[in-house]
């Protein structure tokens, strides 16, 4: 017990030297000094760049609020942790500490790995069937290689993100031998402290929302490269014969010929970490491989660590990891030092929110990238703590507490869908539970389906007067929508407007310059709505997808997806591959759109990377789960599922994770059924 | 002259098609215009002074003048945290052998 607790105390005493150590040392040579930065010291700021610690400025500092404390990625390695300039707009200074990516790999990685390192080791008698053996050498080396070939592959996101990259192919290439060999590190280290706890981690996977884990400066995921590693030990003759590798293979092959090198960037924004930024059959390439090794891995970790999984231990999981994403978004909110640490130490996407006023549709995401995607998370903890306080018939106050704070976090995000798919699930659950035979079961069920989309669309009603009511407007708004965005709309276009407004849509198709101007999902959709052979009183399509798109809320967003998705047949069929968005992005021109506008939709994700393929593939794939498994976990299935038709969530590599732990639970079960 | 082109491109980008390389020197009337899409580079001399370009031509005539944007008798930094690297993981690998060779003594 006392060693345990020595082990304890040595590790929080490393953590505590990784989040302090690094931003405290200032230039002690040249002896200069912080000061409170106001509008007669912002001279003193700028000229005395890379001389003062984080931590000595905001020793000076505390108590000013108008200081923004921003990462500066563009740092050279003797700056890491220093001001590394400020800039005053107007109100507020933005005040910018050097991170590199060279001290991140290692750094960052540390501090995760020693976390992980307080999830306790598995008992000596339980070792055998508990650990796994450590990773042979040849696979670190090969994973380290693949990632450090993304410096090559994807080299204008390094060169926009990192100062002195060198992309040249040299022994002295010191830049990319560094990385290489950081990568290493960090692979042997995890593989040492996280391979041997592998079969009980998946009880730990909720708080993958807390640490995020993706690097500054690099568009690379820890959690990503350790599957990764995972997956390479799972290559074995079996594996590439199965069916899955070899359809892979053949369309990884297709992807590779479809695949036009314009070498544009792609801004990965808040989805850095889990995307290609730019478009070229290296970084292609690069990411068809990953993709590919960390399905492996998860699927190898998920299957063999099935039995290890403990649901209640789990729960408590969800509702600890929710809870601190609210109160570490809080503590961000409420202090832009501490805004920046939880940055760089949880490794987020993007800064958290540094107010506590919503902004855009009322939202506030807090800590995380993306609203709807943290919302989806709180609204799982709350599910699975409603299903245990329902088998269980008891509930403790640390449970209550932590359940009413990640009901606080769910209102914040404003997140309706998962408010409303929360009650559908719970009632379709209540209801299979309590009636006695499976036919009672369905009877209630329609009642309840009747009644639940009577009310929901009562209140669309009476939340949106007017507009619900003219039908008109409901089945073509998508189709409006999509035609505002294309090029016809780069200026001011009163001919087009005035077709639009008075519904002139065949009049559209007479137009020299239609086929140029508009991608192909607008015309298809617009041929569709005003076919000939449209049969009277039966909605098109293209209505149906318009009243569809309207009743949700996501009308604006796919009829931007609209207006860019102009794919080739075999893009149509297959996608451009696992996270491709260039040739979405840039093959069409559309209205000038400021910032990165994401499709609102997974299964429109899906079209895009594996096409109607890929789409056809999840559906029949979920379709059979659900009519299979006998376990709960397609609850919270149904629910992932609802809520992703609607949100991009599972763009971010803690959600991808998430819903592979899901879907892995439930196809064991399957399995363990049927044989 | 092609010598010079190729060390200005590597420090201030490709030339851009729409701009013609011309040598302004010293001339005190003349305006470098900031270039719209164009980074703003650092540019350092031999005596550390700085200064921050916001177009090509801006950034070439100043190469062409010497300046560079590596600074002046500056450490390696990547070459040193290469060296860091080595040791660690070099530690990192024998540290069970060093550990059992102090426990059998």
């Amino acid at each position: 017990m006392t060693r345990k607790l020595k082990l304890n105390g040595l590790k929080v005493f490393f953590l505590l030297f990784i989040i302090i150590f690094p931003f405290s040392f200032g230039n002690n040579s040249k002896n200069i000094e912080s000061k409170y930065l106001e509008f007669s010291t912002l001279s003193y700021y700028q000229t005395q760049t890379c001389d003062i610690s984080f931590f000595d400025f905001w020793r000076e500092n505390i108590g000013n609020k108008d200081v923004i404390i921003r990462a500066d990625f563009f740092s050279s390695i003797d700056c890491f942790g220093k001001v590394n300039g400020v800039d005053y707009l107007g109100e507020s200074y933005n005040v910018y500490i050097g991170t590199n990516l060279n001290i991140n790999l290692l750094l960052q990685s540390l501090f995760w790995i020693l976390i992980i390192s307080f999830i306790k080791l598995p008992r000596k008698e339980f070792s055998k069937i508990l650990s796994l053996k450590k990773t042979p050498m040849i696979n670190l080396i090969f994973i380290s290689s693949l990632f450090t070939s993304q410096i090559f592959s994807e080299s204008k996101f390094y060169t926009l993100y990192n100062k002195n990259v060198d992309t040249s192919i040299t022994v002295n290439n010191y830049f990319v031998l560094s990385i290489f060999l950081a990568l290493l590190i960090v692979l042997k280290i995890s593989d040492d402290v996280i391979t041997p706890r592998i079969k009980t981690i998946p009880n730990f996977v909720p708080y993958i929302f807390l640490f995020i884990g993706t690097y500054s400066s690099a568009n690379i995921n820890f959690y990503i490269l350790y599957f990764c590693l995972l997956g390479s030990r799972n290559i074995s003759f079996k594996t590439l014969k199965h069916r899955f590798t070899i359809f892979y293979i053949g369309l990884s092959i297709l992807w590779i010929l479809n695949q036009e090198s314009i070498n544009n960037y792609f801004d990965v924004d808040k989805i850095r970490g889990f995307v290609n930024s730019e478009n070229n059959r290296l970084s292609l390439l690069f990411w068809i491989i990953v993709f590919y090794l960390l399905i492996n891995g998860l699927v190898y970790i998920f299957d063999m660590s099935y039995s290890f999984i403990d649901f209640q231990n789990l729960r408590t999981n969800f509702l600890i990891s929710g809870s601190l994403t609210v109160i570490f978004g809080f503590i961000g909110a409420f202090s832009s030092y501490f805004n920046f640490l939880n940055f760089y130490l949880f490794g987020l996407n993007k800064n958290g929110m540094t107010s506590l006023q919503s902004v855009t549709g009322n939202t506030w995401r807090g800590f995380s990238a993306s609203a709807e995607a943290i919302g989806e998370f709180y609204g799982i903890a709350i599910l699975i703590s409603l299903y245990f306080i329902f088998k269980l018939q008891k509930v403790s106050l640390f449970q209550s507490v932590l359940i009413g704070i990640n009901f606080f976090g769910l209102i914040k995000t404003n997140d309706a869908a998962v408010l409303i798919s929360l009650i559908l699930i719970s009632v379709i659950f209540l209801i299979s539970e309590l009636s006695s035979s499976k036919k009672g079961a369905i009877k209630f069920l329609i009642l309840f389906m009747v009644i639940f989309f009577f009310v929901l669309s009562l209140a669309y009603s009476i939340l949106n007067p007017g507009i619900s009511r003219d039908y008109d407007f409901l089945t073509e708004n998508l189709l409006t929508e999509s035609l505002k965005n294309s090029s016809y709309f780069e200026s001011e276009n009163l001919f087009m407007e005035n077709l639009l407004s008075n519904s002139n849509y065949r009049d559209i198709t007479y137009l020299e310059d239609y086929e140029e101007k508009l991608s192909g999902t607008t015309r298809f959709l617009l041929q569709n709505y005003i076919s000939d052979n449209n049969i009277s009183y039966i909605p098109s399509f293209s209505s149906i997808l318009s009243l569809t798109s309207s009743l949700i809320n996501r009308t604006d967003k796919w009829g931007m997806f609209v207006a860019r998705y102009d794919p080739n047949l075999l893009e149509f069929m297959f996608g451009s591959g696992p996270l491709q968005y260039n040739n979405f992005y840039n093959s069409h021109s559309v209205k000038y759109i400021d910032g990165l506008i994401l499709p609102h939709s997974s299964v429109l994700n899906t079209l895009l990377f594996f096409g109607v393929t890929g789409v056809l593939f999840c559906l029949f794939g979920a379709l059979k789960i659900f009519l299979k498994t006998d376990s709960d976990v397609k609850y919270l299935l149904i629910f992932y599922i609802l809520n992703l038709l609607k949100s991009d969530s599972v763009l971010y590599v803690s959600t991808f994770i998430l819903l592979s732990f899901t879907v892995s639970i439930c196809m064991k079960s399957i399995r363990e059924n049927s044989a | 002259m092609d010598e010079n082109l190729n060390t200005i491109e590597k420090i201030c980008g490709t030339k851009p098609l729409d701009v013609e390389f011309t040598i302004i020197g010293n001339n005190p009337n003349f305006i470098f215009t900031p270039q719209n899409n164009y980074n703003i580079k650092t540019l350092y001399d031999i005596d550390g002074n700085i200064i921050n370009v916001s177009s090509w031509l801006e950034c070439a005539n100043y190469v062409y003048g010497g300046w560079s944007d590596v600074v002046p008798g500056t450490i390696n930094w990547e070459k040193n945290i290469f060296i860091a690297y080595v040791f660690i993981f070099s530690a990192y690998l024998v540290k069970k052998s060093f550990l059992n060779f102090f426990k059998i003594r």
